[in-house]
């Protein structure tokens, strides 16, 4: 690739900023687009020292593509933008120069810890858990999920021990830094924003991989033909799985987001969200449920920040994929059938929630089930706060109190059993602090 | 030396039992439902039965590759087959439909013929409860009952029927209490005829595997016709939904292309066997006829060459001989229903085919069960042809003439979707073509994978960008909650609806661009409306847009709130201007009745446009009142409309309703 593909690049790096300032003011979007892809030119500069210009290329645009330039509403985020290239700044000073190489890691590791400090000075609280590791990079809001491209990212490191090995103990120094930082919990919002310093690290080891897939596609293209292959025999079959159990119209239109999305239910359900692997299967086998649950739980917390008192959990109200309730219902639950002017779901058994709660340990947890039926019913929290109550024939509140210093922030499992024979119909849970 | 022969023969032998006995009894459990020979006492469950597929794939194995003479063993490519054959036994068997939609039809045949020696299917019809049918029950000019549905299939089943009223007879001596079912109607039966189709569906795999075999390696054609299986609607029609045309239509159309690379037309016998071929193809799907231009050519082509017009006329003879031979079972059956041996029109009507309306964006695009965008696995297929016959026109360039038949003729049938099909069913005797596209289009890519293995990487970020930029655009339009962590089929759903608004799906280009920009709608609208039509065959509006209603958001174009609901009535709100879009088979004058309210105004008037140009106002009040205004015929087109609703005030839509001057 020679020089004169310069303002090409410049303008290929620019995209993810002009897309993410779709929705901001010209001025705003012609700034994110100019800093976003002169970053991207100085990060692939730095590369080609190391790798040729095609490799270096791909790898620059796959990092630049696997960031998020918007804040929460979709506009353009001065913060991330500016923090991003500020780090590919750092990022290619620190492999290009020759300061000693404990200092050089030593900055690279604090670049990477940066946006968490910056998020633990800004909480109310904040603790340890070895659990957010993986839901910092699979859960559903983590960095591998949403970009899984970065995943060459930690395989290259393997070549770059080979060949690179000062770059390659750079990255590793990022790398490792972001996977401590992602250890700790706060009641932050910003998640996505803490690995934002550490993209660039991941730059080296995604062009040693590319280089390595690209060595391997020359020589034998017919395992990449054979992917596609594959891609192209599993579109078809799902499609053809979800025709046969007729979620879709058998003789009308449809939309073929409708059909993606049916697929991917399909897929995720039996094997799992492939960028979550292998975290998803990990929780599966936990909390003894299905693999796609874990995009719904994972990363998510129903009393988010301080300024949620209380979460409400509608069962059965929403039958849409958007819908909270059902990925958060694990099982037991029959199908979502009117109750009085809302709609419910009924337990014959026992039927299990999964409560992904992030909350200190000074304050209580109350759940209130908002349900009708006949007999006892025994709710209970992961096994040990319990409360057993007779419902009536009209919907009212059972309320289990959890005591804070016994709960973990993270996944909880709330069982509901009726007796043998009976049925609870549960139309609503409502989770909140204690005094 | 002679020991070792002695003792592999054996071996051999142990094989060939070993395969008889395996396949013989997956056979008796397809064919009964359950009933095995290898353990009487217990119906194999799904896991005994995939047993029993590993074990026969052993031991074939064993047979014909361990223990086979070099030249006779099985090859590689025919070897990679088998990974197609037994998950789709499988699938026949433990989730496979059997009389359902078409299938009834064909079916009816194959017992007529042989329970009742007749084609009369009135009792047929009765015992599957059509006797409501007015087209189904009212006699022919020779008092039997009409079908629309070709004899082939029902013939082609006949000795699976037969060797099943041979198993039942066996069982039944043996089995003291058996009760089977052997009227024609019962499972065993049924499935036999499901069994059939699936042993022709297979025997299509290796034949066309062998005719791609004349072109290409053992290997890639191999894995091309593996491809095309699983990537198609290939194992929906000998699998989940046996009992259709499909899969003796592949298999004799594949047949048909093997012997003509053969140079069938080369001897006498040859001849014949190759009119025979296309003539019983016929019989199963009429449009099979297509291929006829192909050995037309080449007599044609043989005439110029050769300068021997006798030797050519003679082929040509026995050929049409053959076709005649082939094609009799069809014209007797026409002559048994109808009194006559050839029919002046399709069976379903006159207007079945209107040669002067394709919808050829839809049938290869839309998402009613549009051929490329269902399956795209077959734009590989065309991209491949287009290589192929850039390489060598004068082998290739023909082939070109059956596809854009079949594509031309499937445009301009009536229900150019299929009905209720997996993809685009229609297109199926075109699999041999196509296969040989497949093959060329790997070949190509490999090669150029191998020049330009960057190709890859751009495939990755392509890939990646698309998952990441889909999600923050997502996030722009509101479709994904900030924060908010999604499920995958959430997820899946908000991207690909991002995507979709932004630039159409993209098995749907360029029809949805196309259609876009003709309607000067977003190309997301392309895959509802598309095909959704106000009045036209079956699932159709019947005039009707229930606005607010279930399944709206096929014809809301933009404008609208989500919807609402005021008492029992659905409805959505709109300010200054809204859009919907309805389509028409042909354009034609309608009155269009309105129901809205002006929750705001005393009264408010609401401007129509069809197309942009004005049709007429509607009024309303503040409460739900009926307008109504008639539409020109010039105002509308042929296929998607757009409507255009226009107030000063905020209106309230509950409904518009399309009437026709003569429905």
């Amino acid at each position: 690739m020679k020089d004169r593909s310069r303002v090409l690049r410049f303008l290929v790096y620019a995209i993810p900023g002009l897309i993410a300032s779709a929705t901001s003011s010209p001025f705003e979007g012609l700034g994110a687009a100019l800093v976003i892809g002169a970053t991207g030119l100085v990060l692939d500069a730095r590369l080609r020292t190391s790798f040729d210009g095609v490799v270096s290329f791909f790898a620059t645009t796959a990092v630049m593509a696997s960031v998020r330039f918007v804040d929460p509403t979709g506009h353009v985020s001065l913060k991330a933008t500016i923090t991003f290239a500020l780090a590919g700044l750092v990022f290619a000073s620190l492999a290009g120069t020759r300061l000693p190489e404990s200092l050089r890691l030593g900055l690279a590791a604090a670049l990477a810890l940066g946006p968490i400090a910056y998020e633990v000075a800004r909480s109310s609280w904040w603790s340890l858990d070895a659990w957010n590791l993986l839901t910092g990079f699979l859960g559903a809001n983590g960095l591998l999920y949403g970009a899984p491209l970065l995943w060459a990212g930690w395989l290259g490191l393997v070549e770059l021990r080979k060949e690179q090995r000062g770059l390659g103990r750079l990255a590793l120094a990022g790398l490792l830094s972001l996977g401590l930082g992602f250890i700790v919990v706060t009641d932050s919002t910003e998640a996505g924003f803490r690995a934002m310093s550490s993209l660039p690290f991941f730059l080296p080891g995604i062009a040693a991989c590319f280089e390595k897939a690209r060595e391997r596609a020359a020589r034998y293209p017919e395992r990449v033909l054979a992917g596609v292959a594959t891609l192209m025999v599993l579109w078809n079959a799902l499609f053809m799985e979800q025709y046969r159990l007729r979620l879709l119209p058998s003789d009308d239109t449809v939309s073929f987001a409708a059909v993606t999305s049916n697929s991917a239910a399909l897929f995720s359900r039996f094997a799992g969200t492939p960028s979550a692997w292998p975290a998803n299967w990990i929780f599966a086998r936990r909390f003894k449920t299905t693999p796609d649950r874990w995009d719904a739980v994972s990363g998510r917390s129903l009393l988010q920040g301080s300024a949620a008192p209380s979460a409400i959990i509608d069962v059965g109200d929403d039958p849409s994929a958007l819908a909270l309730d059902r990925m958060l219902i694990a099982d037991g639950f029959g199908d979502r059938r009117t109750c009085g002017r809302g709609w419910c779901r009924d337990v014959d058994s026992i039927g299990r929630v999964l409560l992904p709660v992030r909350m200190g340990p000074d304050r209580d947890l109350i759940v209130r089930l908002r349900v009708r039926g006949q007999g006892r019913l025994s709710l209970s929290l992961n096994g040990s706060s319990t409360v057993v109550a007779e419902m009536t024939d009209a919907l009212s509140d059972v309320v289990l109190r959890a005591p804070g210093d016994s709960l973990k922030s993270g996944i909880h499992i709330l069982s509901l059993a009726v007796e043998p024979g009976q049925r609870a119909t549960v139309d609503r849970l409502t989770l909140s602090r204690g005094p | 030396m002679a020991v070792d022969v002695k003792a592999e023969r054996i071996w051999r032998t142990l094989a060939s039992i070993a395969c008889a006995v395996l396949a013989a009894d997956l056979a008796v459990i397809v064919v009964t439902g359950g009933l095995s020979i290898l353990t009487p006492a217990a119906k194999p469950s799904p896991a005994a039965f995939a047993i029993r597929e590993v074990l026969l794939a052993l031991a074939m194995l064993a047979r014909f590759q361990a223990l086979a003479p070099a030249r006779r063993r099985l090859s590689a490519g025919q070897g990679l087959l088998m990974l197609a054959v037994f998950p789709s036994l499988f699938h026949l068997h433990f989730t496979g439909r059997r009389i359902t939609g078409d299938a009834l039809y064909y079916y009816v045949y194959t017992r007529s013929m042989i329970r009742d020696h007749d084609l009369n299917f009135a009792n047929e019809y009765e015992h599957y409860g059509l006797q409501g049918r007015d087209d189904l029950t009212m006699p022919t000019a020779t008092g039997h009952r009409r079908s629309s549905y070709p004899v082939g299939p029902g013939l082609m089943w006949t000795p699976f029927f037969l060797a099943t009223d041979g198993l039942a007879a066996l069982l039944d001596d043996q089995e003291a209490g058996l009760e089977i079912n052997t009227s024609g109607y019962g499972a065993w039966h049924v499935n036999a005829a499901a069994a059939g189709s699936f042993v022709y569906g297979v025997a299509a795999l290796f034949l066309i595997q062998a005719f791609l075999r004349q072109h290409f390696g053992d290997r890639l054609s191999g894995a091309a016709v593996l491809l095309l299986f699983g990537a198609s609607f290939f194992p929906w029609y000998i699998a989940e939904n046996p009992l259709t045309s499909h899969p003796a239509s592949i298999f004799l159309v594949a047949a048909f292309f093997l012997l003509r690379h053969h140079q069938a037309l080369a001897s006498p016998l040859g001849s014949l066997a190759l009119g025979l071929t296309l003539g019983l193809a016929m019989t199963v799907r009429w449009q099979n006829g297509v291929f006829l231009l192909l050995p037309a050519i080449d007599l044609v082509s043989e005439a110029f060459a050769r300068r021997s017009i006798r030797t050519v006329a003679q082929r040509g003879l026995l050929m049409g001989a053959g076709l005649f031979v082939g094609m009799a079972p069809q014209m007797v059956a026409w002559h048994a229903i109808y009194g006559e041996y050839l029919l002046p029109h399709p069976p379903q009507g006159i207007d079945y085919v209107r040669l002067s309306r394709p919808y050829l964006l839809n049938t290869l695009f839309s998402s009613r069960h549009g051929l490329l965008s269902w399956t795209p696995v077959f734009w590989l297929c065309f991209a491949g042809l287009a290589a192929l016959t850039k390489k060598n026109p004068r082998r290739f360039a023909i082939l070109w003439a059956p596809v854009v038949i079949v594509t031309y003729v499937n445009a301009c049938t009536g229900d150019w979707w299929g009905g209720g099909a997996f993809s685009g069913r229609r297109f199926d005797s075109l699999l041999p073509v196509f296969a040989l596209g497949l093959a060329a289009f790997l070949e190509l890519a490999a090669g150029l994978v191998r020049r330009y293995p960057s190709a890859l990487l751009s495939g990755l970020v392509l890939g990646g960008a698309a998952w990441n930029l889909t999600l923050v655009r997502a996030l722009q339009t509101e479709q994904a909650r900030p924060n908010e962590p999604l499920s995958l089929e959430a997820r899946v759903l908000t991207s690909s609806r991002a995507l979709s608004s932004d630039v159409g799906f993209p098995t749907t280009w360029p029809a949805s661009w196309i259609f876009a920009a003709w309607n000067g709608v977003s190309p997301a609208v392309f895959d509802r409306a598309a095909g959704k039509y106000l009045f036209f065959r079956q699932n159709n509006l019947n005039g009707v847009v229930d606005v607010g209603g279930e399944g709206d958001d096929a014809l809301v174009v933009d404008g609208f709130s989500g919807p609402r609901l005021a008492g029992s009535s659905s409805y959505r709100g709109f300010k200054s201007q809204a859009r919907l879009i309805v389509s028409l088979d042909l354009p034609e004058a309608l009155t269009i009745s309105i129901v809205a309210r002006s929750p705001d105004a005393a009264s408010a008037r609401i401007d129509v446009r069809i197309n942009g140009k004005t049709a007429g106002t509607a009024s309303t009040g503040p409460t739900w009142d009926e307008s109504r205004l008639e539409a020109r015929r010039d105002l509308w087109r042929r296929g998607a409309n757009v409507l255009t609703l226009s107030s000063p005030a905020a209106i309230h839509l509950d409904r518009v309703v399309f009437q026709r001057e003569k429905p």
